[in-house]
């Protein structure tokens, strides 16, 4: 195939994905904008909005506190199994959420550990807010391990070795040298997950149901208003949900920026 | 000074064996070999990296083989420099002090008088991104040496510097190691860089030390060609 011919199909192509990915968005954006702001004049989608930034922030600050130790053991420890324990993890991530959904809801139902933990922690996860940040924890975990892991992977291991010759035990090394090297990827592995647990429905759905102005989130909303008929909510509540899942990717990229030391 | 006796080390399929060497305070020994001979293994086994699978090694009469590396004391110099990429030169420097809990004061003193001696005081805020690979060495060494090492291990220092560079540190090296007198081992594949540093060399092949001599002796071998029909 001649160069140009080539270099034409692959353009084509590019055109190709790049109206196909962004015209429906565009789309509703444009529609959108006039249902934003008597959408957020309506008590339900400021309820929505604000119970969906509640249980995405404290499902991300967890998903952290938990993929950042996890991923650090898993890269430390465990050189023998590595692979196997990798995959065993990251299960949730080839699951569909609704199954995840249901998986979570046969563990922490009445009929699992959900009676245990109500009557001794007063905790019920089922059809409550905290079964929405449990779910979103759930299926997000898994990729934040992931992206933790590879980051981890690239630290050049003669720089930590290099800490241990100057006097860090191994914490040290880990608070002063390991945590600094994975800032970048650790702000831009928080932006992905609460990105993505603000619009996490499927797993949502199951555990924590789709009771209005209770366990109402930004995707129950659009969900709740499209099933009810109410379409210029559910298209004003889906445009705030795509600008700030945009203003979550433009703050990735530009942490990602090569400038940025 | 430092004693090692009956060395073995096993670093997946590579191994070197029965090393024995005994360095004075202040000695400067050259590690010569080729590429791939071992030479990095061997620092990276006495400051800790590797286990010891027998032997042991001792520094001013204490057994350091089985401790961690960050209890040795020992200062180390990779060829890549190491330096922590989101620290500024004098946070670099400083780092090993401040983990010591040595009070501010103290540390920033002994820091700037070190950026003095090593010429890099005009440096001090920059990251190690924007330095040169003469820069970067000259801090990669004021770091290992601010925590008054008895033992210095360097590995290669010169390899990834320019000729005009190289002269330079070398210089600074050789008034340095008679400044601070810390005993060094210096691991190279440049023979030059061991007749200009070194007392005693010691040549790394099949495994092993295979042979310790003083700078007179290995002039007289490189001479007279005997080196070569040796390696």
């Amino acid at each position: 195939m001649p160069n140009k011919l080539f270099a034409g199909l692959l353009k084509s192509v590019l055109i190709f994905a790049a109206v196909f990915l962004l015209t429906p968005l565009a789309v509703l954006i444009i529609k959108g904008l006039n249902y934003i702001i008597p959408s957020l004049m309506s008590p339900e989608v400021i309820f929505s909005l604000k119970l969906s930034l509640e249980t995405s922030t404290i499902s991300t600050a967890i998903c952290m506190l938990i993929a950042i130790p996890a991923s650090y053991a898993l890269y430390k420890y465990t050189s023998r199994y590595r692979h196997l324990i990798e995959n065993i993890l990251y299960t949730p991530m080839s699951l569909p959420h609704l199954v995840s959904g249901v998986a979570l809801l046969l563990l922490f139902g009445r009929n699992g550990i959900g009676d245990f933990l109500y009557n001794h922690f007063h905790i019920d996860f089922v059809f409550t807010a905290y079964g929405i940040t449990l779910a979103q924890l759930f299926v997000h975990l898994p990729f934040a391990i992931k992206i933790t892991l590879t980051s981890l992977e690239e630290i050049n291991q003669k720089m930590i070795f290099t800490a241990r010759t100057l006097g860090c035990n191994e914490f040290q090394s880990f608070i002063h040298i390991i945590l600094p090297s994975l800032r970048r990827s650790i702000l831009s592995n928080i932006i992905m997950t609460w990105s993505r647990a603000l619009g996490e429905f499927g797993a949502v759905m199951m555990l924590a149901g789709t009771t209005r102005m209770k366990t109402e989130v930004l995707p129950t909303s659009i969900f709740l208003n499209m099933a009810t008929g109410d379409l210029d909510l559910a298209i004003g509540t889906a445009a705030i949900l795509i600008i700030l899942s945009l203003a979550c990717m433009l703050i990735f990229n530009s942490l990602l920026s090569p400038k940025r030391r | 000074m430092l004693d090692i006796t009956d060395f073995y080390v096993k670093v997946e399929e590579f191994f070197l064996k029965e090393i024995n060497l005994k360095l004075n305070q202040g000695e400067y020994f050259v590690v010569w070999g080729e590429s791939g001979a071992g030479k990095t293994v061997f620092l990276e086994s006495i400051v800790g990296r590797y286990k010891l699978q027998t032997g042991a090694i001792s520094l001013s009469g204490r057994r350091i083989s089985d401790l961690p590396p960050e209890k040795r004391h020992i200062g180390f110099v990779y060829q890549d420099y190491e330096l922590f990429p989101h620290l500024k030169v004098k946070d670099n420097i400083m780092f090993p002090l401040r983990l010591q809990k040595v009070p501010k004061k103290d540390y920033q003193k002994k820091c700037n008088e070190m950026m003095e001696i090593l010429n890099i005081s005009h440096l001090k805020g920059r990251y190690p991104n924007d330095l040169s690979g003469g820069e970067k060495q000259r801090v990669a060494i004021g770091r290992a040496l601010i925590m008054s090492p008895k033992l210095l291990l360097l590995d290669e220092p010169f390899s990834s510097l320019d000729y005009t560079n190289k002269q330079n540190i070398k210089q600074l090296l050789k008034d340095i190691h008679h400044k601070f007198k810390p005993t060094v081992i210096h691991v190279t594949h440049d023979i030059k860089e061991a007749f200009y540093f070194a007392d005693r060399i010691g040549i790394i092949r099949n495994n092993t030390l295979d042979k310790i001599i003083n700078n007179g002796e290995l002039k007289k071998m490189v001479k007279e060609e005997d080196f070569y029909e040796y390696i």
